[in-house]
């Protein structure tokens, strides 16, 4: 495949994690910030936000399973989170988050868990649609 | 004559010191950032870069403190050496807040005149109003954006960005100055939108008789120079 045509795919694929709401302004920002001495920046913080993320996962699964809930501590775990989720423009997480949080205000177990589904769901899917980004992105660079 | 008397609130400097600039004391700003989250540390580390300061980077309070060389146990830097121009902090961190650290750096002989700004996922004005009362300089919503840093550095060290001994509130006050002689948009909605459309408007003089005029009431002693410019100051607005 010639590289205009990668291009071409990679530009459509972009503009598609914007437009499907996977992504928003704060992953542009994150662009803004690479260079041709930080030409991996993006990737790099996605990356890390993935290391850091597979944490808070486990440890809101394990809260979780700890009856009766602690709130406190779930609201705190999915605040860092959701603050991570935020800073790489992450916005289906990120709205994922939010209603569980709000599930923990209300102290509604039961929507904790469900939504906490729907944190991993958005969290996972958008993994592999970065990787197949940045693997394409890559493969052109 | 007030002009005076509002500069010199926070600081001592006059404002005529501006053409003497010394250039063999200057030095790039150099900023203590302080995040539990280590991407949110990455990108503000790169933030800072991109805006050529130079960048020390700690996850914690406690951190923070002994890099400071103010944590009772530990000293980590020889105090002559450290050369701290700005403290920006996360506000919700496990162990010390932002806040907790704002208010030891504050209470600190040595750290307390340096600039302490803080970051927070959460707009809530109660919050805001605490710190700045408590002496920090700005308050931004996270996530953090390179106007948000490009803004802070610009009103805080000048447009030149160089940090010059003892100089460098002396341009900072100069153009406040400039600033607000430039002032409009009265009527421009409070906000903290994640993106502003364009530079960021100037902000909107005070609703109270102006500072410059020398009958007015001074103004309260949390609305620093620093802070007219502060983004902050259009969501105090909203009260």
């Amino acid at each position: 495949m010639d590289r205009s045509h990668l291009q071409r795919q990679l530009t459509t694929m972009r503009m598609s994690l914007f437009d499907q709401g996977y992504l928003d302004e704060q992953f542009l920002e994150l662009e803004d910030l690479q260079d041709d001495a930080n030409p991996n920046f993006v990737e790099e913080i996605v990356t890390s936000y993935y290391n850091d993320s597979t944490r808070f996962i486990r440890s809101i699964g394990l809260a979780l399973d700890n009856k009766p809930l602690d709130f406190g501590k779930l609201d705190q775990y999915m605040h860092q989170f959701k603050g991570s989720s935020s800073s790489i423009g992450a916005k289906k997480v990120k709205k994922e988050c939010t209603q569980f949080q709000e599930y923990c205000s209300a102290g509604n177990a039961e929507g904790c868990s469900r939504t906490f589904q729907q944190v991993k769901q958005e969290h996972a899917t958008l993994r592999r649609k970065l990787e197949t980004y940045f693997q394409l992105a890559r493969q052109i660079a | 004559m007030a002009r005076n008397g509002v500069f010199s609130r926070r600081r001592s400097e006059k404002i005529d010191g501006f053409g003497h600039l010394s250039p063999s004391d200057s030095h790039d700003v150099h900023v203590l950032a302080v995040d539990d989250s280590l991407v949110d540390r990455k990108v503000i580390e790169r933030l800072l870069k991109i805006t050529s300061c130079k960048v020390t980077a700690v996850d914690s309070g406690r951190r923070a403190l002994q890099f400071l060389g103010l944590d009772e146990e530990k000293r980590s830097v020889d105090i002559d050496d450290l050369k701290v121009d700005l403290i920006i902090t996360d506000y919700c961190m496990p162990g010390m807040t932002g806040y907790e650290l704002l208010k030891k750096i504050k209470g600190s002989s040595t750290f307390r005149e340096v600039p302490v700004v803080i970051m927070s996922s959460e707009n809530v004005l109660a919050r805001i109003d605490r710190c700045l009362e408590e002496g920090a300089e700005d308050f931004i919503v996270k996530p953090v954006k390179l106007s948000d840093v490009k803004r802070l550095k610009d009103y805080m060290f000048g447009e030149s960005g160089i940090v010059v001994e003892n100089e460098h509130r002396v341009i900072q006050n100069k153009r406040k100055l400039q600033d607000l002689s430039d002032d409009d948009d009265a009527s421009s909605p409070p906000s903290i939108s994640s993106f502003p459309p364009s530079p960021p408007p100037s902000i909107s003089s005070s609703p109270s008789p102006s500072p410059l005029s020398s009958s007015s009431p001074s103004p309260p002693p949390s609305y620093s120079p620093s802070l007219l410019d502060s983004p902050t100051r259009r969501l105090k607005m909203t009260n």
